[in-house]
């Protein structure tokens, strides 16, 4: 186990004391040690709150005096006076405020402006024209240009289907939202599957479909936030575990979390089966000098649709028939 | 009536978690302490003085704090409030004798800084006890206590690889969320949240020098936009984990030439 700082060596380290050679490994200890890191959060709030709270001066006398500080009277939120429109521009009065504020912007709106204005006015404008050609171009999927997909869940067996469709009514807005899912309304399924209120491994299932159906609508902070929520994930019957994991990785790189997102694809990138596919592909792509995958879909997984009883998941070999 | 003040230990605390004691353990703090009563002794302009004794304030009160810490630990009746109350004191007691040349500390080594510290907050320590017909008794093996962890949420001991690359994650966009703010905002941000000074204490503070209502709506602006861009990227901002701090503090504050 590595050994802990010292609180000496931490107070060295906040009086900036170290060299560098001393301070970056320490910060690094200090930044995967929470024990070491409260030491350093309060010396250093120690100090801050004496800095805000008193002052140090010599007495005339010869004497030191520590005095109570009272805050700042009479300086606004604008910051130091030498960092103001006022103090470059000329006298306090002209700077307009309230109403005379606004008619100024008024004004300044309807002034006719001088002609050299336009040039770099209509450099601008064709420049962002141009930008929304290029991004609603022939190739299409400019949000996923560039990224990888999210991939559709595989639908629930007939045993499971019989589970969230079953009589009682609490679960019926969770059977309408897989069928949403299912037939790709994906808005329609977010909305139903949030309506619907389920227990136990029921929750489950709403949740990773949830969750699914918010990464596919591209709500992806949002589809992150309930895959936190969904617990033991890592106990899901194939191939959802996996579909599941894709998820992840692809919410973890449209949230701009990159070292999570690299993790989650090399542990992906190490499993069987088409998810496992999938991430070698990226994986091979991003070695090759590709930053990500193209936005171009891969061959669908999963064939839609499999209700009824010969297409349904194999339940004696997952042995749980009420997980997804 | 006896009036009884028991204290146990040694006159030096004990030394700390996994610190090694020795000719090569003299922390930096000490001789950068005697470095700062030299340049007194030689400094004529006021105003420079003054912020060299605001500097050796600094550090003689994180050091005397820390002391009294210890040998306070497992002693239930002494509040960090006294403790606080005991460290002002003795340090404005110290900086004067320093001032007036009382305590020549430049003329002795600095491995014997800590020591003398230690001793005067024990001192301090035990009169403030006795003022107050208190019975001290320092439970040997409360240094849990002495470290100010104050039963903060540890590291899981466990922690997988994904969890501490999770963890790294948070903190780094975390720094940059915080690296949008103005840096007014983002300092009031940074005073409230991790060092928990009050709005007052803030508007104080050398740095800031605003009035106090202008403070709450500035953090409360900072709150939102770290809010926002947080969610952004699928994160709750409640759920900070360890290491924010450290990354926050480098980022901002590790070189600020005016930090504590």
């Amino acid at each position: 186990m590595e050994a802990h700082a010292t609180e000496d060596r931490i107070l060295d380290l906040v009086l900036g004391l170290l060299s560098p050679q001393e301070r970056e490994p320490l910060l690094d200890h200090l930044a995967g040690c929470a024990q070491c890191e409260m030491v350093l959060r309060n010396l250093v709030a120690q100090q801050e709150r004496l800095r805000g709270s008193y002052r140090v001066r010599e007495k005339t006398e010869g004497g030191v005096a520590v005095e109570p500080l009272a805050p700042a009277q009479g300086r606004d939120r604008r910051g130091p006076a030498t960092h103001r429109r006022s103090e470059r521009t000329g006298p306090r009065s002209a700077v307009p405020s309230g109403e005379s504020r606004f008619k100024s912007v008024l004004a300044s709106l309807f002034r006719p402006w001088p002609r050299t204005a336009w040039v770099p006015l209509a450099a601008g404008c064709a420049a962002g024209v141009l930008i929304l050609v290029l991004m609603a171009g022939p190739h299409g999927g400019s949000r996923n240009g560039g990224n990888p997909m999210v991939h559709p869940l595989p639908p629930l067996g007939i045993e499971q289907n019989s589970v969230v469709r079953g009589p009682s009514g609490p679960l019926s807005s969770a059977a309408e939202g897989l069928d949403a899912y299912e037939s790709g309304d994906y808005p329609l399924a977010v909305r139903l599957l949030r309506e619907a209120h389920a227990e136990g491994e029921m929750e489950t299932v709403r949740r990773v479909y949830l969750a699914s159906a918010l990464a596919m609508s591209g709500e992806y902070p949002q589809a992150l936030f309930v895959q936190k929520s969904v617990e033991n994930a890592d106990g899901l019957p194939e191939p959802w575990r996996s579909e599941f994991r894709w998820t992840s990785y692809v919410t973890f790189s449209r949230c701009a979390r990159k070292a999570s997102a690299d993790s989650l694809l090399r542990l992906l990138a190490a499993e069987s089966g088409p998810v496992g596919d999938r991430a070698r592909e990226v994986l091979a792509g991003k070695e090759g000098g590709q930053e990500t995958m193209t936005g171009r879909p891969l061959k669908p997984a999963y064939p839609a649709t499999p209700r009824g009883p010969e297409k349904a998941p194999d339940v004696e070999k997952t042995g749980k028939a009420v997980k997804p | 009536m006896v009036r009884t003040v028991e204290i146990q230990g040694s006159a030096v605390a004990p030394p700390e978690r996994g610190e090694v004691q020795g000719a090569e353990s003299i922390p930096c703090w000490a001789s950068r302490l005697q470095e700062l009563a030299r340049a007194l002794e030689d400094e004529a302009d006021q105003a420079r003085r003054e912020v060299l004794l605001t500097q050796a304030w600094l550090i003689l009160h994180s050091v005397t704090f820390r002391f009294l810490r210890r040998h306070a630990s497992g002693n239930a009746r002494v509040t960090p409030d006294d403790l606080e109350e005991i460290a002002e004191k003795r340090v404005s007691d110290l900086l004067c004798r320093m001032r007036s040349s009382e305590w020549v500390m430049t003329r002795r080594p600095p491995n014997e800084v800590a020591p003398y510290l230690s001793r005067v907050a024990r001192n301090g320590l035990a009169t403030f006890l006795g003022r107050r017909h208190r019975r001290i008794t320092t439970i040997a093996g409360g240094a849990q206590n002495a470290i100010g962890i104050e039963g903060k949420a540890m590291q899981a001991a466990g922690e997988g690889p994904e969890a501490g690359v999770e963890r790294r994650e948070f903190a780094r966009a975390l720094r940059e969320c915080a690296e949008k703010l103005d840096p007014r905002v983002r300092l009031i941000w940074y005073l409230r949240v991790f060092c928990g000074l009050s709005s007052r204490q803030i508007a104080a503070h050398p740095e800031v020098q605003l009035k106090p209502s202008h403070i709450d709506v500035l953090l409360m602006r900072g709150r939102r936009a770290i809010k926002a861009a947080m969610r952004a990227r699928g994160y709750s901002p409640a759920d900070m984990p360890a290491g924010c701090f450290v990354e926050i503090w480098r980022a901002f504050r590790l070189e600020e030439p005016d930090r504590p």
